[in-house]
């Protein structure tokens, strides 16, 4: 497996992008309240911060200097108030702050993941759910730092700088000016250096993701890789990826550790500037104190952090465009499959199903049912076969309105699937695939899904129907044995019994079984069958299977070849007719002989 | 936290693999409560922590600007009383401001060294694990392989339940054997000794005459090809997937593989061909399809033992004909379990066994085992009755 397969080259920044930034305020919105008082705490905490440098230059000049110290401790008073007064309005803005962008990314995370529950089957067909997962967890959480703190933190910065260019050059605007030559070097560095840096770090970002799929895969197929013996090409392959991490790293950190040294050289000149120009060029008589010099100089060193923080902010912008705009993809994907806003809800189902000229695609290029019309009474028993890929899954996901059709029209009793309550023409099916799937959490729990108020002894009914129940309770901890889907023990066939169990816990009107047993022990299978031949009293059900045993109780065996039902009729009518039926089960049965 | 996170990623991730089922269900509504319940509990811890946080950090803000103050009161006394000089003042008021960022940064790297121990903790738990199957210091290879495997009295549990009792079998070079029983009967556990994934606590299982604990690991699994139960597929082309365990197959091998498994024309077809991109990242192919690679990928590894392990539940009965067929030419040198449910894929095997709570049941041929009248018996009748009771019309 070569390292690069398994790369996904995301997007790392976007370009701003003032109409989605402003949609993604909206989710600030019901937080103004507590934004406000937190910009009001932060003006609080700038001016604190501000005085200090003040409150020097005052005890330098006012009391040191001139050797009085009479009223003294009022200052150093108003240094630990002052600090005291910042420290308080600190906590309650990280407070205020971690509040709202947290709940803000709750709320997001939660209307994307609720939109996901509504989109429609081809959305998931082209899409694998870890890089769904990947959108609606670390995408949304790299938001955070905009919403916590970005947002308030920009304006704060803007209004400290504002207030400290203007104190300084109040105090003295020589002083100042000198000590400001530098700040074209300064903005270079912040913006120009920073960009590098995170260029860097985003190279670092998407080593370690190769890393951590090609982990994920290599873990996920470590019985392959045990069984044909590639255990030592995969480490070697792993030890290339873990170099290219450890390279771009040692790139990204020597970038990184230039910064500090640079900024710091600059200030350094600034500050020579402010001494030089303060004791030699303004010369003691000009009225620069020492008071003044060392406030001009503490001002100085107040200026970079507002600039550090405004490059950062400007850094976490750009990425958070790239996850904003991936977030919102998913967002504006229009739920193709809904119900209209005032559509009844489906009354009990009796169980007639209708295919009303029916054509369907996946996608433009390939038609996989063409003009499909037949009709099911209720109760019957409708047996699907035909080779693989006819068509044979699509019609029952149209049954169950996975799927729209793209002309004519689906009716359940005679009502067309698409206006009526989704949700109540698919709580009345149970529909059982190849792939079972078993949610995480104890067997009792996976076949309750099928019904979730249903009793223990209810599901425990179910498990006994389906032939579960004895193996189920051979297992150490019976019903509550922990199972998941990657890792548990059990097999391919336990799986879909359980999933068996909890599509008949359902009690549907429609029971769809889509090749539910072909990893099932014929004996098992045998048993299933004779529980089915009662249940399947009352109900209409479809059947897609390869077994003859199952195929030929059936009611109506369709033949569904091309995109279209070829042939139609009971076992016998087929049988006699010496058509593809015929021919299907004459290889089988030459097969056998 | 974190894992409370992890938790939230879990479901996530479980409830979009698991989507089918969740509509199928219509069970949007649940899955949003319980979406809505953990995400709810992330937001809980997050703010705790940072609650913590903002109770701490002001406090330690707090102390270390009051050095400020401190200096400020000794330090204007003893230059107003001549002791130091102003200069030295403001020199030290500098200092003040270097020494508190260290010190702030003291508290990081005490909660970093915090975080380093617990993390090498849990790396040093797995690294300590060891390999409990590993090549013996001395290890032995048959002369030739031929594929002549051995069962000697095995028995065999994971830890829970005893999974094979006393199983013996003797697969000559050449032979298949097929192995049938209800899901769990073991089936899955014999092939798992064979390539020893797993060791039987009593019992030899060997391999040409040398016990495979006394094999080298890399040999032994270099002869055997396995067809699993759940097919798994690299993120990879179609062309280096059935390569992976030959990673230098020239192209023709790698396509008379997949010819012989019944893979070549679904193949042929994509717009890519070979190159096609599969597995979780890649092309999604139907099960039967998928099933097809694997038996390519197996066939193409070229073993001397060939398992295929339910290889063709997904795949319809023709197309699973047509692969029996293929495979026959395949088998001829090579010894091959079938694990199977279907009469059809087993009744030409040279031994069928039939397992029923781990233990053997029955053995013999299909003609054998037909007259005994047993579990067989009722399968072969389960099955074919379908086709007894047609009799004329298809002959």
């Amino acid at each position: 497996m070569p390292k690069l397969r398994v790369t996904d080259d995301e997007v790392l920044e976007r370009p701003f992008n003032r109409r989605q930034f402003m949609r993604l305020m909206q989710y600030l919105k019901p937080f103004r309240g507590k934004m406000a008082l937190a910009l009001v705490l932060m003006v609080i905490w700038s001016a604190c911060n501000l005085s200090q440098p003040y409150l020097m230059s005052l005890a330098i000049d006012g009391f040191i200097t001139p050797g009085s110290l009479q009223g003294y401790g009022w200052v150093i008073g108003a240094m630990i108030a002052v600090s005291l007064i910042g420290a308080v309005c600190i906590r309650y803005r990280v407070r205020l702050m971690d509040t709202v962008g947290r709940t803000a990314i709750a709320n997001l995370r939660e209307t994307l993941f609720n939109h996901i529950q509504e989109l429609s089957f081809s959305f998931f067909d082209s899409r694998s759910a870890g890089k769904i997962m990947v959108r609606v967890i670390n995408d949304v959480n790299s938001l955070n730092d905009l919403f916590s703190n970005g947002i308030v933190q920009v304006l704060i910065d803007v209004i400290t700088l504002v207030l400290l260019l203007g104190v300084m050059l109040f105090a003295n605007w020589k002083l100042t000016l000198a000590g400001l030559c530098i700040l074209p070097f300064l903005l270079l560095i912040l913006f120009r250096l920073k960009r590098v840096i995170r260029r860097n770090w985003q190279r670092v970002r998407n080593k370690t993701s190769n890393m951590n799929g090609y982990l994920h895969e290599s873990l996920s197929g470590m019985r392959v890789t045990q069984a044909f013996t590639r255990e030592k090409e995969n480490g070697d392959t792993f030890i290339d990826v873990n170099q290219d991490i450890r390279k771009s790293w040692m790139r990204a950190i020597r970038v990184n550790n230039a910064f500090w040294p640079a900024l710091d050289a600059v200030s350094a000149v600034g500050t020579v500037l402010v001494y030089v120009v303060g004791i030699r060029v303004l010369g003691v008589g000009s009225g620069v104190t020492v008071g003044t010099l060392l406030m001009i100089l503490m001002y100085l060193g107040r200026f970079w952090e507002p600039l550090n923080n405004l490059s950062n902010f400007y850094n976490n912008l750009l990425q958070a465009m790239a996850s904003v705009e991936r977030i919102f993809e998913i967002l504006d994907t229009p739920v193709e499959i809904k119900s209209p806003p005032d559509a009844p809800e489906l009354p009990p189902i009796r169980g007639e199903v209708a295919f009303d000229d029916v054509t369907f695609s996946y996608d433009e290029e390939k038609v996989i049912l063409k003009n499909v019309s037949f009709t099911v009474r209720p109760g019957q028993t409708i047996a699907l076969v035909g080779p693989t890929g006819a068509g044979k899954s699509t019609v029952v996901n149209l049954v169950s309105r996975f799927y729209d059709v793209d002309s004519g029209a689906v009716r359940i009793d005679g009502q067309d699937v698409r206006s009526v309550q989704l949700n109540s023409l698919r709580r009345q099916m149970s529909v059982m695939m190849q792939d079972s799937f078993i949610f995480s959490g104890t067997i009792m729990d996976n076949i309750r899904y099928g019904r979730l108020d249903a009793t223990d002894q209810e599901v425990m009914e179910a498990a006994k129907a389906v032939c579960a129940h004895d193996f189920i309770s051979g297992m150490e901890k019976g019903y509550y044995t922990e199972v998941n889907e990657r890792g548990s023990r059990l097999s391919t066939g336990q799986k879909q019994l359980i999933s068996f169990a909890r599509a008949l816990l359902n009690d549907p009107r429609i029971l769809i079984l889509d090749e539910a047993t072909s990893s099932i022990d014929t004996h098992t299978e045998m048993l299933i069958q004779q529980a089915l031949d009662k249940l399947l009293q009352g109900r209409t059900s479809f059947v897609i299977a390869h077994r003859l045993s199952t195929i030929r109780k059936a009611d109506c065996i369709m033949v569904v070849q091309d995109g279209r039902i070829a042939e139609a009729g009971t076992h016998e009518e087929l049988m006699a007719r010496q058509g593809l039926y015929w021919e299907m089960t004459k290889a089988q049965y030459a097969f056998l002989k | 936290m974190r894992e409370q996170n992890a938790v939230l990623s879990t479901k996530t991730q479980e409830n979009i693999s698991g989507m089918r089922v969740v509509k199928a269900f219509a069970r949007e509504d649940y899955e949003k409560e319980a979406f809505r319940k953990e995400n709810r509990e992330v937001l809980r811890l997050n703010l705790k922590v940072s609650y913590v946080w903002s109770d701490f950090v002001p406090v330690l803000d707090f102390l270390g600007s009051l050095c400020t103050p401190a200096l400020m009161s000794l330090g204007a006394y003893m230059v107003v009383n001549g002791q130091l000089t102003l200069g030295v003042l403001v020199s030290f008021t500098n200092y003040v401001w270097m020494i508190t960022g260290p010190m702030r940064n003291l508290g990081g790297v005490v909660n970093m060294l915090a975080m380093a121990s617990t993390s090498a903790e849990k790396l040093f738990r797995y690294i300590d694990l060891g390999t409990s199957i590993k090549d013996k210091p001395v290890t032995r290879v048959p002369e030739k392989f031929r594929g002549h495997v051995v069962f000697d009295h095995v028995t065999f549990s994971y830890g829970d339940g005893v999974v094979l009792k006393d199983v013996s079998l003797d697969a000559r070079p050449g032979q298949t054997i097929a192995l049938m029983g209800a899901t769990g009967s073991g089936k899955t556990s014999i092939i798992n000794l064979m390539a020893r994934f797993y060791e039987c606590q009593k019992g030899t299982v060997s391999i040409d005459g040398v016990d495979v604990k006394d094999m080298p690991l890399q040999a032994l699994r270099d002869r055997i090809g396995i067809v699993m139960q759940e097919t798994f597929l690299f993120s990879e082309t179609i062309g280096n997937n059935i390569a992976f365990g030959r990673p230098d197959l020239p192209q023709e091998n790698i396509e008379a593989a997949a010819q012989a498994a019944q893979a070549g024309d679904f193949v042929a077809d994509l717009p890519q061909g070979y190159e096609t991109i599969v597995g979780e990242r890649g092309l999604g192919l139907s099960g039967g399809q998928k099933q097809r690679v694997a038996i390519a990928r197996a066939l193409a590894y070229d073993p001397t033992i060939l398992v295929l392990d339910d290889a063709t539940s997904a795949v319809d009965m023709e197309t699973e004909h047509e692969i029996q067929q293929h495979l026959q030419k395949q088998m001829k040198d090579r010894t091959t379990f079938i694990i199977a449910h279907r009469i059809s894929s087993v009744q030409k095997a040279d031994e069928i066994l039939v397992l029923e709570h781990g233990c053997v049941a029955e053995r013999g041929t299909h003609a054998q085992l037909l007259e005994r009248k047993g579990l067989y018996y009722n399968m072969y009748l389960d099955q074919y009755r379908d086709f007894a009771a047609m009799e004329g019309q298809v002959s």
